[in-house]
């Protein structure tokens, strides 16, 4: 029985584990190593619910576990990032292909968001979640995660403006 | 969903590249798992010890602290029985003279309701040999009245009966 279930862990870790380290790096604004202790972390409590959640929803569990971490990272003394005026200078993009530097173009605006913001706009465009899931997975009403979604994005408009052009 | 909102969406999604679960993550994975394990095993015991902790504790206390506010109440006495009434039952006249002569009887109305002398009259003092000189004289005059004056007296037993010695001797 044990082993059955860790054999269905194992199976959906390394099914899925490109995917959710890839929702943690976007919810850690880019920072790989944060990433892969959040989601680490995740993977950690969804070993010990694996009995409860294993036939019902286990990504949703991680996902919801991921997201109100990195919302309330903010309050945790290791999380450094502080909002600046000016992005800051990428890394050389001469040999980098286009996706790469649009990635990393994306991750350093994300970093600039707070953790909230950040989290409420991933889940929202990324997960293609409703306002009202957002809401439901980070633990907050949904006008609040309405709030934080519509501010993300407005601050994004503002720093990706060059990259993304606006069609009239 | 606008223009932005859309490219938005679709930079998040396209900026995902092929990730795969490392053996070493996988070694870390299970450390973190045997970590929380440990952590998981610690809480329950120092919770345990610090339960079993409390309630000796607890058991130890208890009993001394509502002992030592309890208030004194009245101390019972073997030969007494705390239903009766003290004062009526001693001097009581309404006793009748062959409920006082009688063995059993007058003593033991006589002696319950009279908590201040019981120790003068444990249970069979009421009887005439208490009262040595009186008995003889009364009961041979008139049986009647020795059987009244023998109950009044036996209801007044240290200050009736030796009205005589104490003069002669005083």
């Amino acid at each position: 029985m044990e082993k059955t279930g860790a054999d269905g862990f194992d199976g959906f870790v390394t099914a899925r584990w490109s995917a959710l380290f890839h929702l943690a790096r976007l919810l850690c604004g880019g920072d790989r190593h944060r990433a892969e202790d959040l989601l680490q972390e995740a993977l950690v409590k969804l070993w010990f619910a694996w009995p409860k959640v294993a036939d019902e929803a286990p990504e949703a569990y991680v996902r919801k576990i991921m997201g109100r971490a990195a919302a309330r990272s903010a309050r945790r003394r290791w999380w450094g990032e502080r909002p600046v005026d000016r992005l800051p200078e990428l890394a050389q993009t001469g040999d980098m292909s286009a996706a790469v530097a649009e990635r990393s173009r994306l991750e350093t605006a994300l970093a600039q968001l707070t953790p909230r913001q950040r989290a409420a706009v991933v889940l929202r465009y990324y997960q293609d979640l409703s306002e009202k899931q957002v809401a439901a997975v980070l633990g907050v009403p949904v006008g609040t995660a309405r709030s934080h979604a519509s501010r993300g994005v407005a601050r994004l408009r503002q720093i990706l403006a060059d990259v993304i052009d606006p069609v009239g | 969903m606008d223009h932005f909102e859309q490219e938005l969406a679709r930079m998040m999604r396209d900026s995902q590249e092929y990730i795969p679960f490392a053996s070493e993550q996988r070694e870390r994975l299970r450390e973190g798992v045997r970590a929380r394990r440990r952590l998981r095993a610690a809480t329950v015991a120092g919770g345990s010890v610090l339960l079993v902790a409390g309630l000796t504790a607890g058991l130890f206390l208890l009993p001394k602290g509502p002992a030592v506010d309890r208030p004194q109440g009245p101390l019972t006495r073997p030969g007494t029985s705390s239903s009766s009434s003290p004062a009526p039952s001693t001097s009581s006249p309404a006793v009748s003279p062959t409920q006082s002569h009688a063995p059993g009887t007058p003593t033991g109305t006589g002696t319950t309701g009279g908590s201040s002398p019981p120790s003068t009259f444990p249970s069979g003092s009421v009887d005439p040999t208490t009262f040595p000189p009186n008995p003889p004289a009364t009961t041979a005059t008139a049986p009647a009245t020795s059987t009244v004056a023998q109950g009044t007296r036996t209801a007044r037993p240290p200050v009736s009966s030796p009205p005589a010695g104490s003069h002669s001797s005083g």
